[in-house]
């Protein structure tokens, strides 16, 4: 039976999550995950041209070694193997488990913070060390979004937690209790 | 009426006073997979088993397979709109149903919401669907009988307070007259009943609830209702939202009647469920653990110890066979469960035996100590007479040619079978039943034209009715025989006085 997508990425991340813990690259390596992971997230086709197969493997290694020409020995060998064993379109989701490795060694946290209208880094800043003081985290690194329909406060989503601040919340609930009072 | 302004504002100032104001830190998962009536959902890393979730479009689901990667989530109600990528909340609660008095004369769905336009249901009281069942000390041993006022059922599988006996039969075979007429009987004798119409039409449902309103039934009745057009998640809890109704009832020492019409259609949702949560499919394609989806169930009826009040609540599972066949999966299983089973059969239906209940093949196990110690007397041979009457019966088909007592056993096994027959709607009580088994058993009835056996039935309670109506007080009273002797004559009066109708 084919693995699935997020069996495929654990053991993949996993096993190169421990790699660069080896090498004593693992920073290196994931500041260029993460540059990696933008220029996915900007021209998705690249997953497609490597997981193609009407492509020859030697025509992917060659346009491979020309993108990969700036990033560190560990992830160029990496992106080899993930070549060779035709798991390319995997590549989001496995960056995806190993910065959650890396968050979880390095005691860092990425979320997002909903507000009604935009908030500067300083407040940013300010909200996350709030939260990672209140959960034991060392960092945590948050990215403003805006949502009129708030009208005002914050929606702070860091992983599975949701810790909802808004004024349409608080409406909502003010509403259900007067219902159910009556 | 007029209302003021400024009272209504100052009545909202009043509870807005009292809201707290508390930041609301939840859970959250991601829906990945939907359909079917269940979704899948990546996220949600602390959710525990059973736990009720609520979605984006506010609906609720129950977490019921907990993977390495994802969750595997039942919707209750609408998931058209639910799309990949919502948010999934986590409530930290399990699922519960608003239970009390105020269900008394309803129909709600398996969430306790009303169905029958009859207005808003106010209770503040709630009950987990999913509770564990009373334990060993929790308990004593059914000694109360519960009169389904079926002469057949009364007098051969007597059934008492707590028990769980199971109804099983092809379709069109009577099972739902069964439970609606032991519903009606129970009128005035104060038990609440509950009944659970698990993938029934609506048409059906509609009807019996009409003939319990006609009979002033709902004035003691909760209908629980999962029609088959609802998705399976509905089906599989509308049983357990039953029983969560009951036990509040129980629990306040109080007597509880619930009918599962029909377990094999829970069943069947449950199987429709677990194969789309991708567990792995056993005998039948039914999950493993579809034992335990009856056992837990029906395990939380019971009679419960004094020290608890001494409230019970009996049940009546259902269960549909294919072609007659009890050893299939889930009949055996129910079979092994409840204590004793009553068969209806489609041969004894279409041959006009109505209630259609296969004597040899029902028991009840525990029902006995339950009977009233008159209905234990007279019934006590009438098992062993229609016994042996089916065995003659075969065989005296061949030949005329039989020696006296051969001739009385089926003259008398006759009787008996056009005695237990019974009328729709028509339950009797257990005085009037007990009066006719001991002219039976007498043989008074043996030189009455089998023809006219209803005849002399209706005429005999009818003259109990207005002329020893002492003798029928006496039996409903202390439970015992009345004096033999005067019961006797009176029953030979009337014989002697019957006149059969000359065709």
């Amino acid at each position: 039976m084919a693995l699935s997508k997020a069996e495929i990425a654990a053991r993949y991340g996993t096993a190169l999550f421990d790699y660069a813990q080896d090498m004593n690259a693992l920073i290196a390596v994931h500041a260029d995950l993460q540059e990696l992971a933008e220029a996915i997230s900007n021209y998705p086709q690249i997953l497609k041209v490597f997981s193609d197969p009407i492509f020859n493997s030697a025509e992917k290694a060659h346009s491979l070694s020309v993108i990969a020409q700036g990033l560190t020995k560990e992830v160029q060998n990496f992106l080899n193997l993930l070549l060779d064993y035709d798991h390319f379109l995997e590549l989001p989701a496995i960056i995806d488990c190993f910065n959650s490795l890396y968050n979880q060694k390095e005691k860092i946290a990425t979320g997002v913070a909903i507000s009604a209208v935009a908030l500067d880094e300083q407040q940013l800043q300010k909200l996350g060390a709030g939260y990672a003081q209140k959960y034991g985290l060392k960092k945590v690194i948050l990215k403003n979004e805006v949502d009129q329909g708030l009208i005002g406060g914050v929606v702070l989503k860091v992983g599975d937690c949701v810790i909802d601040g808004s004024v349409k919340n608080k409406l909502n609930k003010i509403r259900a209790q007067l219902i159910n009072k009556n | 009426m007029s209302i003021k302004a400024e009272e209504i504002s100052s009545l909202i100032k009043q509870q807005l006073e009292h809201y707290d104001d508390k930041l609301d830190i939840n859970e959250v998962g991601v829906v990945t997979y939907i359909g079917d009536g269940i979704a899948r959902a990546h996220g949600l890393n602390n959710v525990l088993a059973n736990e009720l979730l609520e979605f984006d479009n506010g609906s609720y689901g129950i977490a019921q397979n907990l993977e390495s990667n994802d969750v595997g989530i039942i919707i209750l109600g609408n998931f058209d709109d639910i799309r990949e990528g919502d948010q999934v909340k986590r409530t930290g609660e399990i699922m519960r149903v608003p239970v009390g008095d105020a269900l008394i004369g309803r129909v709600v769905n398996p969430l306790g919401q009303p169905v029958d336009g009859l207005g808003e249901i106010k209770t503040s009281k709630t009950r987990p669907i999913e509770a564990s069942a009373p334990g060993v000390m929790e308990r004593q041993s059914v000694n109360q009988p519960l009169q389904t006022g079926i002469k057949a059922i009364d007098a051969l599988v007597p059934i008492g307070r707590g028990q769980r006996e199971l109804i099983i039969g092809d379709r069109k075979t009577g099972k739902t007259s069964l439970a609606i007429d032991t519903i009606l009987n129970q009128k005035g004798q104060d038990v609440i009943c509950i009944y659970v119409f698990i993938g029934q039409k609506e048409s059906t449902v509609r009807s019996q609830v009409e003939t319990l309103k006609r009979f002033g039934a709902m004035d003691y009745t909760i209908v629980v209702e999962a029609g088959p057009s609802e998705p399976a998640p509905m089906l599989y809890i509308a049983p357990y939202a039953g029983t969560a109704m009951g036990e509040e009832f129980m629990y306040n020492g109080k007597d509880v009647l619930v009918v599962f019409d029909d377990l094999s259609k829970q069943a069947v949702a449950y199987r429709e469920l677990s194969l789309l949560l991708r567990r792995p499919p056993g005998r039948e394609a039914y999950p493993g653990d579809v034992f335990y989806l009856h056992s837990r169930l029906l395990e939380r009826s019971a009679k419960l110890s004094d020290k608890l009040g001494g409230g019970s609540m009996t049940a009546l599972p259902f269960i549909q066979t294919e072609a007659g066949d009890i050893s299939a999966y889930i009949p055996t299983n129910v079979i092994s469960i409840t204590d004793g089973q009553i068969f209806l059969q489609s041969d004894l239906f279409f041959a006009g035996t109505r209630p259609a209940i296969d004597a040899g093949n029902s028991v009840s196990r525990v029902g006995g100590s339950a009977q009233i110690k008159a209905m234990k007397k007279v019934a006590g041979t009438l098992r062993t007479d229609l016994a042996a009457f089916h065995e003659l019966e075969s065989f005296a088909q061949f030949g005329s040619d039989l020696d006296q007592a051969t001739q009385a056993k089926l003259n008398r096994g006759r009787r008996v079978v056009e005695v237990l027959k019974q009328p729709l709607h028509a339950p009797i009580p257990v005085e009037k039943q007990v009066v006719i088994l001991y002219a039976l058993t007498h043989g008074y009835l043996d030189s009455v034209p089998v023809d006219d056996i209803a005849k002399f039935e209706k005429e005999l309670y009818d003259n109990f009715d207005s002329n020893h109506a002492d003798l029928l007080k006496h039996i409903r009273e202390t439970g015992e025989l009345p004096d033999e002797k005067e019961l006797q004559t009176a029953i030979e009066k009337f014989a002697d006085s019957f006149s059969p109708s000359n065709k």
